[in-house]
């Protein structure tokens, strides 16, 4: 049992003004569940974690959440807009940051079945996921999909959202099904409608440049004969080691090279005979001039 | 007369006690108990059992089934108890017996003479049969009889030398003493026997004794002289062989010297030396030739020859000629160029799929993945192995599926044939016909037909180096430069030797001097040429690259030359170029992955040209592309160069995917960026929508907005401006004006290249976005520019709309159901209900080896328990002598005693009869 000046101690503290290397080095020592349950009143502690979340930083959002989700599951916490604030975390920003590993470490916990979430909730950020996917380096990408293949497994009826016949039982409308019902600018995920739209993100990535991303990628329209993907294998890519594992590999046969020679590069085509089919080949000359 | 078998029966009985006076219930249980009696008991039952049924006939308890339909009328089969028992007991008494009897028993000899245990035999017989196993034994020995050995096995007792005994030899030596003294006296003999004197002495006194004897006209060979015949006789067929041999070989040697003559006869072609002699002959001679003669009908001499020698003429031309390919006409031509045209986009088709290509070890690769898929599904959560997930897409570094590599065999023969013709031209040169020179002559006209744009590359390159130097000048004239440039150069091995060969000669020069390079070492020229040719693609490969870093004035002919070289090289060795420019992506990964300079550039557009981009993996263009995606996903936007070797990335991007259109979600972000960076005013977070951002916007530390300028603007974004040099204050707004355009035309080719994809209205929508952000502008933007902004603003959006009118939603899931796995139930031929059909092998052996214990232990068991009955048996009739002897000398002590008893007492009697007689 900590005594209680301790306690006090931490009360004043996160009273207390800081400035937020401060509050982010108060947060690393009090988010671990261990810290917590060694506090009397731990309760104190919610109104701290909301202030962090939000101040709309990542490195503030992500402790602070896990926090606050031990005191909901641990203290009885009645936080209704957790998983909205989750939601929100899940930003522009998020992919391409540092964080991306550790929030989709956690996301895997806030979203595992014993916490009963509905459907909606899940598609919807299944949903902003695949759309925050299309935009992302493949290192983010290796890391999403396996992700959203685990949701898919567990909540069997977000599965219409890659497999949805286009008549009206599954769909709202009889026309206009381009039309993605889904509404990002909602910021309740159980508001969003993306139950009723499509993982247009997800195919799209299928035909991804990266033949490994691709490959991952293709696992949404495969037979879902795997029960679960383990996150903890895809996380902790980048780039680099994409490029090393894909220089290192041993090639078994020679590379193929192109058949036909080219006979210009860097200039436009001395005969124009065919201009047509040239224009249509070469992108690069359309733009850029090499003469001097 | 013997009792009757009833009352034989009860006697044994008693006799054996197994009957007898009625026992109490104590002593029954007594003997109950006492194994030692039971068994006792038991042995003398079975005993009596023996005696009494001698010829005792089992049938088998169960009549063989169906006898009648299997066809085997076999007599009964018919159990003999009593004789197999008899056997047993015989065999026990051989061996059990003689154990028992042996028992505490140590030491004694074992008699292995031949009948010596044989009482029937009589001394003679056995004397006689050993003697005959001895000459037996002695016949055994082949080595005897054997030429070759010339060991003398046979043991034979000597004295002095001299053999002993009935020899053989003496008889030998004394027939022959016999013959030599008759015929040549002494003296030969004396060489041929060097025996001593005195024997001999003795010897020939009893030869001359013997004469009379040793005259029998007709005298049996000794085994020593048939054995020397033997010898004498082989050795001449020896002999013979050999001479026939030698005349065999004189003959094939004549015969050989006649042959070439006589293949010339054969081919025809020794006509005017000794055709022309034959007329006179002929003349002469009555018996001619009818068809000759017919020929020579009613001609002159002179004609008859010439049409002779013209036929001859002309039947060694037709000899010679062979079936030639038949002359194609224009349109097959085309149709085959259009076929192979085909099959090259077919093969370009499914290398970009990612399909397993035709050829068989990738088949099985495809197999073996599929297995390791089939394998991955079966695994649930709880049975991970321990596998990573991963690792199942290649995603870390020992990639366990590995796309298939892209197959090139087939493709190379092709490209050999119409571009490097050279072997042909340094084959044929040796022969100098007619018929090959016109092959090659076909062949170079297609080449020219069929790739249009090679010809300067074959010109200096592929004749040997001889006619190099007269085709050259040519080369050099068309390019318009010096022609005081050296011929011949060393094959540099490494960047430094290669600048150290262009020291001193101009930049244009550097393709013509590649070309030498590369005539000079040829590999058809010598050996290791292809060795250092491979070395020179990838010096090449640097230089190419250091060129358009260090040289700023380089001019993109020169570049662009080298390019195709390397690609013309690259025909030809694959694996080096390709390594080449791998080593120069490692160099760029490693060193400045962020930072590409010019010359990656143009080493990144070496690759897009060089090998097919649209492969789903290449050992090459993967890395390029990544490295690409990696420059436009992560480099920091500093200043307008930046800009503008990202604007030329995406565009290489652009390039690379023109054929496949595989998506890139970097040029999309980087595009968005650059916009936003060059737009004037700052873009809004949010589109009208509403909608925000779904990837960062990153601005520079310094901004770099573009402002209103009269300027004029170039339409082209310019290479060397923009990439190359470091563009000063100076007219950076004109620049970045240029960059502005070409970043708008930029998303307008990215929308189009990707507006088949499922998901284009929101990957556009930032562009649109950000378009539509800087059509806006129109008081702070050149108009023209405007313009391009509002024109591709409604290009972008009615793709967009088109777009999302026409998409669906999505349908991945249209697989059949997975079937419950099932297996084709076993059928086994001859099914046997009594077998054990156990599909688990070790179980089933298992399963065997238990039953046959169970077997043996069975076996065991009951002859261990007749063993014991044996002995008991064998113990009680030991015992029952025993007794019987005692009982016997106890009978017969006691008679002795009781007759001495009455000798004494009748004696007493008479004493004491006497007595009282007396008295």
């Amino acid at each position: 049992m900590p005594s209680s000046t301790a306690m006090d101690s931490y009360a004043s503290l996160i009273a207390a003004p800081m400035t937020v290397a401060q509050r982010k080095h108060l947060l690393k020592q009090l988010q671990s569940p261990a810290t917590i349950s060694t506090l009397r009143r731990p309760e104190i502690l919610m109104d701290f974690f909301t202030d962090s979340l939000d101040m709309g930083d990542l490195g503030l959002a992500v402790p602070a959440l896990q926090g606050l989700f031990h005191l909901i599951t641990s203290r009885n916490l009645d936080y209704p807009s957790f998983y909205p604030r989750l939601y929100a975390l899940l930003d522009k920003d998020l992919l391409h940051s540092k964080y991306r590993s550790r929030v989709l470490r956690h996301l895997d916990v806030f979203l595992a079945p014993q916490n009963h979430l509905p459907a909606a909730t899940i598609a919807s950020f299944i949903k902003r996921l695949s759309r925050l996917c299309l935009f992302a380096p493949p290192s983010a990408i290796v890391a999403i999909v396996p992700f959203i293949y685990n949701l898919l497994k567990t909540y069997p009826t977000t599965t219409f959202m890659i497999h949805r016949p286009p008549y009206p039982p599954y769909t709202k409308f009889k026309h206009n099904l381009g039309n993605d019902p889904f509404n990002p600018t909602e910021s309740n995920p159980q508001l969003t409608n993306a139950i009723d739209s499509s993982l247009w993100e997800l195919e799209t990535l299928r035909s991804h440049y990266h033949p490994t991303v691709a490959s991952i990628a293709r696992i949404i329209s495969e037979q879902f004969t795997k029960q679960q993907y383990n996150l903890e294998d895809f996380l902790d890519h980048g780039y680099a080691s994409l490029l090393e594992s894909d220089l290192t590999k041993k090639d078994k046969k020679p590379p193929v090279v192109e058949y036909k020679i080219p006979r210009t590069i860097f200039s436009e085509e001395p005969s124009d005979d065919d201009a047509g089919s040239h224009e249509r080949m070469d992108r690069l000359l359309d733009i850029w001039d090499f003469e001097c | 007369m013997a009792p009757s078998q009833l009352k034989q029966l009860k006697a044994s009985l008693r006799e054996h006690g197994v009957l007898g006076p009625q026992k109490s219930k104590k002593q029954k249980k007594a003997t109950s108990k006492d194994g030692q009696k039971r068994l006792q008991r038991n042995a003398a039952l079975e005993g009596i059992r023996e005696r009494f049924n001698p010829f005792e006939v089992k049938a088998p308890a169960r009549k063989e089934k169906f006898e009648f339909a299997s066809g085997k009328h076999s007599k009964p089969a018919v159990g003999r108890p009593g004789v197999t028992r008899g056997l047993g007991e015989e065999r026990r008494r051989e061996t059990l017996l003689k154990e028992i009897q042996n028992r505490n028993k140590v030491g004694g000899l074992l008699d292995r003479r031949f009948g010596e245990s044989d009482p029937t035999m009589t001394p003679e017989e056995k004397a006689a049969e050993r003697f005959a196993r001895q000459a037996e034994r002695k016949l055994k020995k082949t080595s005897m009889f054997n030429l070759e050995d010339d060991s003398e096995d046979e043991i034979t007792l000597t004295h002095g030398g001299q053999s002993l005994g009935l020899g053989e030899r003496t008889k030998d030596d004394f027939n022959e003493d016999d013959i030599g003294s008759l015929n040549s006296g002494d003296e030969d003999f004396e060489a041929q026997d060097d025996r001593p004197r005195k024997r001999l002495r003795i010897e020939d006194g009893e030869g001359l004794v013997e004469e009379g004897d040793s005259e029998i006209p007709e005298r049996k060979k000794t085994k020593n002289e048939v054995m020397k015949e033997v010898i004498a006789k082989s050795k001449m067929y020896k002999a013979e062989r050999q001479a026939a041999k030698a005349d065999d070989d004189d003959l094939r040697a004549e015969l050989d010297k006649g042959m070439s003559e006589f293949y010339a006869a054969l081919r025809g072609h020794k006509p005017a030396g000794n055709q022309l002699p034959s007329p006179p002959t002929t003349e002469s001679e009555p018996h001619m030739d009818p068809a000759r003669a017919a020929m020579l009908a009613g001609k002159s001499r002179e004609d008859a020859e010439k049409e002779y020698e013209a036929n001859l003429r002309q039947l060694r031309l037709e000899a010679r000629s062979q079936p030639s390919v038949r002359t194609k006409t224009d349109e097959e031509k085309a149709a085959e160029e259009a076929a192979r045209l085909e099959e090259l986009e077919r093969k370009r088709i499914r290398r970009m799929k990612g399909e397993a290509e035709s050829s068989e070890d990738e088949d099985e690769d495809d197999a073996g993945a599929d297995a390791d898929a089939d394998a991955d599904a079966e695994l649930g959560p709880d049975e991970d192995f321990g596998e990573d997930d991963a690792e199942t897409f290649g995603l870390t570094v020992p990639p366990s599926r590995p796309p298939p590599p892209p197959q090139r065999k087939e493709l190379d023969v092709e490209d050999e044939d119409e571009f490097v013709l050279d072997d042909d031209l340094i084959a044929s040169d040796s022969e100098a016909d007619g018929a090959s020179e016109q092959d090659a002559e076909d062949s170079s006209s297609e080449d020219e037909s069929e790739d249009d744009g090679d010809d300067d590359f074959i010109n200096g390159l592929v004749l040997p180096e001889g006619t190099q130097l007269a085709t050259a000048p040519k080369t050099t004239e068309k390019r318009s430069m010096n022609n005081n440039l050296a011929y011949t150069f060393p094959c540099p091995q490494s960047h430094d030797g290669f600048l150290d060969v262009l020291k001193d000669t101009k930049l244009e020069d550097l393709p013509t001097i590649v070309q030498r390079i590369r005539a000079l070492y040829h590999k058809g020229l010598a050996q290791g040429h292809q060795e250092k040719l491979d070395a020179f693609a990838g010096v090449l490969t640097q230089h190419v690259a250091y060129l358009a870093d260090s040289e700023t004035d380089v001019p993109f002919s020169v570049l662009e030359g080298l390019l195709r070289h390397l690609h013309s090289m690259a025909k030809s060795s694959p694996e080096a170029v390709g390594a080449a420019f791998k080593s120069q992506l490692e160099t760029i990964a490693d060193e400045r992955p962020l930072q590409l300079s010019p010359g990656d550039l143009v080493i990144l557009t070496g690759v897009s040209t060089i090998f097919p981009t649209s492969d789903h993996f290449h050992t090459v263009v993967t890395p390029a592309m990544l490295t690409l995606g990696r420059y436009l996903g992560q480099s920091s936007i500093q200043s307008l160069r930046d800009l503008g070797i990202g604007a030329y990335c995406s565009s290489l991007a652009l390039q690379y995917q023109r054929l496949s259109q595989r998506y890139v979600p970097e040029v999309v972000t980087y595009i968005t960026n650059a916009l936003a960076i060059l737009s004037p005013t700052s873009l809004p977070d949010k589109d009208q929508d509403g909608r925000s951002w779904n990837f960062p916007i990153r601005l520079p530390a310094k901004p770099l907005r573009v402002q209103m300028t009269a300027a004029e603007v170039p339409e082209k974004l310019i290479f060397k401006q923009l990439v190359v040099e470091d563009t000063g204050a100076r007219d950076s707004n004109v620049h970045a004006l240029a960059l502005l355009g070409g970043f708008i035309r930029l998303s307008v080719q990215t929308a189009y290249l990707w507006r088949q994809k499922s998901a284009f209205p929101e990957l556009v929508s930032p562009l649109v976005h950000a378009v539509g952000h800087i059509a806006g502008q129109s008081a702070k933007l050149p108009k023209s520019i405007v313009k391009l902004a509002a024109d591709t603003l409604e290009t972008l959006q009615s793709l967009q709309e088109a777009a999302i009118d026409s998409r669906l939603p999505l349908l991945l899931h249209n697989h059949r159901p997975l079937a419950i796995k099932t297996s084709i139930p076993a059928f086994i031929d001859n099914y046997n209900p009594g077998r054990h059909y156990d599909p688990d092998q070790q179980r089933a052996q298992i399963s065997k080896l238990k039953a046959e214990y169970k077997k043996e232990r069975k076996g065991a068991m009951r002859e261990l328990r007749k063993d014991a009955n044996f002995m008991a048996r064998e113990q009680l009739r030991e015992k029952k002598e025993k007794d019987d002897a005692y009982d016997k000398k106890f009978k017969r002590l006691v008679a002795e005693i009781q007759g001495e008893e009455g000798r004494e007492k009748k004696e007493y009697e008479k004493e004491k009869r006497k007595r009282q007689g007396r008295f």
